[in-house]
């Protein structure tokens, strides 16, 4: 008997939700043509089910993977469904109904569209997060390393253990605008958690003095004979720049750091 | 002096060094210390022209006592100088990478005294920074040349990655352009660092925690435009560099005039980016293409086609390799095939393991194959433009084309060239 279709799930965007939906297809013999978290807008007439996230139900489909596909491929679905391509869960659904036919070769189709729309989205988010690894921009305010990033995907879990290791004894919070959550991390611990808005100003001489400073070195590494805009446009979309501190406008009281840093000496002080 | 405008200057003249990169080294930081380091290296930045900023590139300072000819810093020159205390320095370098602007310091100078002297100097800042300020990240360091070997040594101990300058392409160039640098001075602490590392690697598989010297390996650089050296030359130098001293890296600086002299291409002289495109194109394909130099540039061909990529290059002039079914190939032949790199090689040698591939799902591995198609069969079938002759498939490779061509129409395009202006091309005086 064929699946029913014409029918969209909607779940609550967390990981155990969708495993919960993948349960609930299967139980109901039914393939939906959508699955949406909240943050996604409903586009179809269909009729929509509400799939309440089951823990029981997820850990058996998680379980379900690791042993009849692979454990490579119960982390690869975990990360796929941090990633922001159009229709994911969908997809990711797709995905296991192969993989539960095919068994553990399904991690080398790769030329396969249902394996393959999965590893670029995949890529993708892998991609954001290596760049988030260098643009994250941090300001100090009262000894707190604070930063705010708008990625596309949810690159917080992938970039969580490069500062927290880079940067274990300070404390630190990037805000990701996006998702509205937050990565605070203090000496020895470290967690995502909801956040809705973070404002970051700097505010004492000494931090505007090093942002001066940084703004000064961008500006002067570039080497006249060679301007490159466009390149400079592909390696670092315009879209990363506004987080950034080298592109923001410089402070208008340039002149008053200066000063301030005549007054100080030759030192940059404790840093 | 304020650290504003030292910055200002020791950075405007570090500028024109090319080989900032931070990778080759992966390290975990350690507890209560700033700092670790990734393989694969971080850019954190890019600016205006498009280049990667990952370090913090300065000179520790520019009153440089030599007179190069192709160098701002040349003691001639009417500019402003400036030196960093080792303080000033590590202070900087930590305030901005606690922000995350950086991965770390490239620290370079100008020779100020002597080469001993100078030594000095970046030893005392390097030292600061991994002992008082428990700094974990990434250091470059240039060794000065003809400074004595203990101090090349203890600056190894000190940087993830070391590289000497070689200038110019040649030891006459050398002379002619740097009287105050010999070739020996160079070739010496290159030598000398390619063995401490030698050293290190068969010391690790006897104790484990042995000293780390030099852990992400040597570079170097050289000027291109500025001296008369073909590109074939410069080829099999660095073919001979990668070998000889097991080199990590060679970068390639395309010439940019600076300052007037009569040994040198005039101030107006555009630099050549397009050849330095081509060599880091090569550069690619002997380090992980399998190609050897001989087989890019030869003495028939010692310079790069202005159009074509060299891999397309070689494509075009061995019909016999190919072509190349990309359901049986092995690793070595895919990798010969323009449109396929590294990457797509390997995912369809993965792919394949799940069943026969298809024109659309090589697309989909990203294989490029608005020029693979002229190259490969797919489960014994050729592309539609399969048979062209060896003149419309260079029109069909060339940068500027895509579009396959009769062999009997003559290619209107901007690049029309003659030998002329092929020369010119090659030169940068486009």
């Amino acid at each position: 008997m064929p699946d029913r279709t014409n029918l969209i799930y909607r779940y609550d965007g967390s990981f155990d939700g969708l495993l919960t939906c993948v349960f609930e297809s299967y139980a109901r013999h039914e393939t939906p043509d959508a699955i949406l978290s909240p943050d996604e807008e409903q586009t179809m007439l269909f009729e929509a089910r509400r799939i309440e996230t089951d823990y029981v139900k997820s850990e058996r489909v998680l379980r379900g993977v690791i042993n009849r596909i692979s454990p490579e491929a119960a982390d690869f679905i975990r990360m796929a469904h941090l990633s922001c391509i159009f229709d994911r869960d969908r997809r990711i659904l797709a995905f296991l109904k192969l993989g539960f036919e095919a068994g553990p070769g399904v991690m080398n189709r790769l030329a396969d569209v249902r394996v393959n729309a999965l590893m670029s989205g995949v890529r993708y988010l892998e991609r954001e997060a290596h760049h988030y690894m260098g643009f994250v921009r941090f300001t100090e305010i009262d000894g707190v390393l604070a930063s705010v990033i708008q990625p596309k995907n949810r690159v917080l879990p992938l970039i969580d253990p490069h500062f927290s290791d880079r940067f274990n004894a300070e404390r630190f919070i990037i805000h990701d605008a996006t998702h509205r959550c937050a990565l605070m991390h203090m000496p020895g611990c470290s967690r995502i958690v909801a956040m809705d808005e973070l404002r970051v100003t700097a505010s004492s001489p000494r931090e505007l003095q090093v942002q001066a400073l940084w703004k000064r070195f961008h500006e002067t590494i570039a080497v006249e004979g060679r301007l490159n805009p466009q390149l400079q446009r592909n390696n670092l979309p315009l879209r990363f720049r506004p987080q950034m501190t080298e592109f923001q406008p410089k402070e208008p009281a340039g002149k008053e750091i200066e000063r301030y840093e005549e007054g100080a000496g030759r030192r940059l002080g404790a840093v | 002096m304020t650290i504003m405008e030292k910055l200002t200057i020791l950075s405007d003249a570090a500028k024109y060094d090319v080989a900032c990169t931070s990778s080759g080294v992966g390290r975990a930081a350690k507890a209560g210390a700033v700092g670790n380091s990734m393989a694969c290296g971080i850019c954190h930045s890019f600016s205006a022209d498009g280049r990667c900023i990952s370090l913090l590139k300065v000179l520790q300072s520019n009153a440089c006592v030599y007179d190069c000819s192709y160098c701002v810093n040349r003691r001639s020159n009417d500019t402003a100088r400036a030196t960093f205390t080792p303080r000033e320095l590590a202070e900087l370098t930590m305030a901005f990478y606690r922000r995350n602007y950086i991965e770390g310091l490239f620290l370079s100078s100008g020779v100020i005294g002597c080469a001993d002297n100078t030594m000095e100097l970046m030893i005392r800042t390097l030292s600061l920074l991994r002992e008082e300020y428990r700094f974990g990240g990434y250091i470059h360091a240039k060794a000065i040349p003809g400074a004595d070997e203990r101090l090349v040594a203890r600056l190894g101990r000190l940087a993830d990655r070391m590289s000497v300058n070689l200038e110019l392409p040649s030891r006459q160039s050398l002379q002619r352009l740097a009287p105050d640098k010999r070739g020996e001075d160079v070739l010496r602490p290159m030598d000398q660092i390619a063995q401490g590392i030698r050293q290190t690697q068969n010391e690790l598989t006897l104790y484990r925690h042995t000293p780390r010297f030099v852990p992400a390996g040597q570079s170097t650089q050289m000027i291109v435009g500025a001296s008369p050296e073909t590109d074939r030359q410069i080829l099999s130098l660095t073919a001979g560099l990668y070998k000889k001293y097991r080199l990590k890296r060679v970068f390639f600086s395309a010439y940019m005039p600076v300052v007037a002299d009569s040994r040198l291409p005039a101030l107006t002289t555009r630099p050549p980016l397009l050849r330095e495109h081509r060599l880091y194109q090569a550069d690619w394909l002997l380090r992980f293409y399998g190609f050897s130099a001989d087989e890019i540039l030869d003495e028939k061909q010692p310079n790069f086609h202005p159009l074509l990529d060299p891999k397309c290059n070689w494509a075009v002039n061995h019909p016999e390799f190919f072509p190349v079914e990309v359901n049986r190939a092995d690793y070595e032949a895919l990798l010969r095939v323009p449109g396929v790199g590294v990457t797509s090689a390997r995912r369809i040698l993965q792919a394949r393991r799940g069943g026969p591939l298809s024109a659309e799902g090589l697309r989909r591995l990203g294989v490029v194959m608005k020029r693979a198609q002229y190259f490969i069969t797919v489960g014994g079938r050729m592309g539609v433009n399969a048979s062209l002759g060896r003149a419309q498939l260079i029109g069909a490779l060339s940068s500027g084309g895509g579009m396959a061509l009769p062999e009997t129409a003559r290619q209107l395009s901007f690049f029309d060239t003659t030998e002329e202006d092929l020369s010119k091309c090659l030169t940068g005086q486009i």
